[in-house]
Formats: structure tokens, C-alpha cells, sequence
């Protein structure tokens, strides 16, 4: 059986060997939540890494001036039992 | 940020969003019940101690709204002994909370409404009043920042000593 932190390294993990290092910049942890997946009792883990297509704009200057970036977020569907990363969607989060 | 938002609250006023009520709460009867109850199951034993730290750093004002004391009644179902200790302990809590509300009717023409609904329109509508939402809740915490609402993602400080 899997842990809560565990869970979150493995999905880390993931993205990082999915992604690649300059897509998972500043990984962070935005929200867990606790469902059953498919007969599975899993965990939902959103991480955001800074958005590598919006290095270079004015708007990307000037949030990076008042300390916002822009951020991409996916969730990773992680199985309680094994700590196993089953799935990795994009969230679509308005307004960010 | 969070720690200049934690400072600047300190004392002020804090709103618990009912996820982190509810661990709160079933921690409180139960400490090895944190692990194992559904609702809980997205914390550990030490997401429990760093919120008790945070509440009393914050506290001793705790702001809620009937919608946020609702969803907290409606996922602390434990059972037996445990329910009756957690109904004890939400009415002694509830008994100490400044509970602030706006009419629904007023809350329908919120703009978070229409994405987030009755509950989180209501938080931001309370918290518009320089009072602190402490919450688990990404898409909450990014529809208050983006209206000048001071919110924290308890996310972002549980995760320190984890990555």
C-alpha cells in the first residue's frame, strides 16, 4: 500500500521522465483529492511547472515582474495499492 | 508569499475551507482515523499537525460561512463513538466561529458563482473583508487570487518536505 507522499513522488517522477526537464520546471504540489477509478482507490494529484511556451512576451515579462507565471496544470491518477501512475491529463483551470 | 500572507493575517482572521475543516476535526477525535476515513485520505498525520500549527498562528479569529459549516457537517460522518465526538467538537467549534453570510440571492451574481457555485462565491463574498482563506481547493485559490483575495494553498506548504 502505497503512502499520500509517496504517491506524489511517483507522480513527480513521472512527469519529470514524461515531460522532460525544461517542461517541468518549478514542479508544484496544487491539490490532492481521494477517488475510486475505475474499481481502483486512487489519488488525483495536480502539479503545475512553469508554462515553457511563454518564456518570452510582454505579458510574460511583466508577470514575472509582479512574481506570477504562467503555470500548466496535470493531474496524475495514482493507485493507492501499488503507488502506481495510471494516467496523466492536462486540467484546464480558467482565469489562471 | 505565503509567508508574508501568514504574517500580514496573523491574528486578523482566518476562513478554513470545509476540506481542511473536516481534517481538523477528524484529527482532533481521531489521529490514526486521518488515514483511513474517505474524506481525510488526501492528508497525512503530519498535514494535521502543520494545520493545528497554522490555526493557532492564525487564530485565535476563525471566520466561516453556513455553506463552508454544512459541507464540514456533511463529511465528518464517522461512525459510533467517533460521530458522536466529532458532532461535540463541530458544536463546540461552531459555538467559538464568527459566521459570516451573505443572501443567496446576492451570491448568484458573483462572478465565481457561475464556475464555482453557492459555497465559494460565498467565501470570496466574506473574504473580499481582508480575512485569510486557508483552502486545498486549486481552482478556489486561483479564482481568489485572481480577485485580490489573500488565500493560501495549503498544497504549497504541506509540499516543503516532500519534493
Amino acid at each position: 500500500m502505497a503512502t499520500l507522499k509517496d504517491a506524489v513522488k511517483n507522480a513527480i517522477a513521472y512527469a519529470q521522465d514524461a515531460l522532460g526537464e525544461a517542461r517541468t520546471r518549478e514542479i508544484r504540489l496544487d491539490e490532492v483529492e481521494f477517488d475510486n477509478v475505475k474499481g481502483a482507490d486512487s489519488w488525483l494529484i495536480t502539479l503545475s511547472m512553469i508554462d515553457p511556451e511563454f518564456p518570452n512576451s510582454l505579458a510574460a515579462a511583466i508577470e514575472g515582474i509582479s512574481g506570477h507565471r504562467r503555470r500548466e496544470y496535470k493531474v496524475f491518477t495514482v493507485r493507492k495499492d501499488t503507488g502506481e501512475v495510471v494516467a496523466m491529463k492536462i486540467r484546464e483551470l480558467q482565469n489562471q | 508569499m505565503i509567508l508574508d500572507a501568514l504574517e500580514r493575517h496573523r491574528g486578523r482572521g482566518v476562513l478554513i475551507d470545509a476540506n481542511l475543516l473536516v481534517l481538523y476535526l477528524v484529527g482532533h477525535v481521531n489521529r490514526k482515523r486521518i488515514a483511513n476515513f474517505r474524506r481525510t485520505q488526501s492528508f497525512t498525520l503530519k498535514d494535521f499537525d502543520l494545520l493545528v500549527g497554522l490555526v493557532n498562528y492564525l487564530g485565535p479569529r476563525i471566520v466561516s460561512t453556513p455553506h463552508v459549516l454544512s459541507q464540514t457537517s456533511d463529511l465528518t460522518k464517522l461512525n459510533g463513538d467517533e460521530l458522536r465526538a466529532v458532532r461535540d467538537l463541530m458544536k463546540a467549534l461552531v459555538e467559538k466561529i464568527e459566521e459570516q453570510y451573505d443572501p443567496a440571492k446576492d451570491l448568484v451574481s458573483h462572478p465565481l458563482f457561475a464556475r464555482l457555485g453557492l459555497g465559494d462565491a460565498g467565501i470570496a463574498t466574506v473574504c473580499s473583508k481582508k480575512i485569510l482563506v486557508l483552502t486545498t481547493d486549486l481552482a478556489l485559490w486561483i479564482g481568489l487570487q485572481n480577485l485580490g483575495v489573500d488565500a493560501v494553498n495549503f498544497n504549497h506548504i504541506r509540499q516543503i518536505d516532500w519534493m
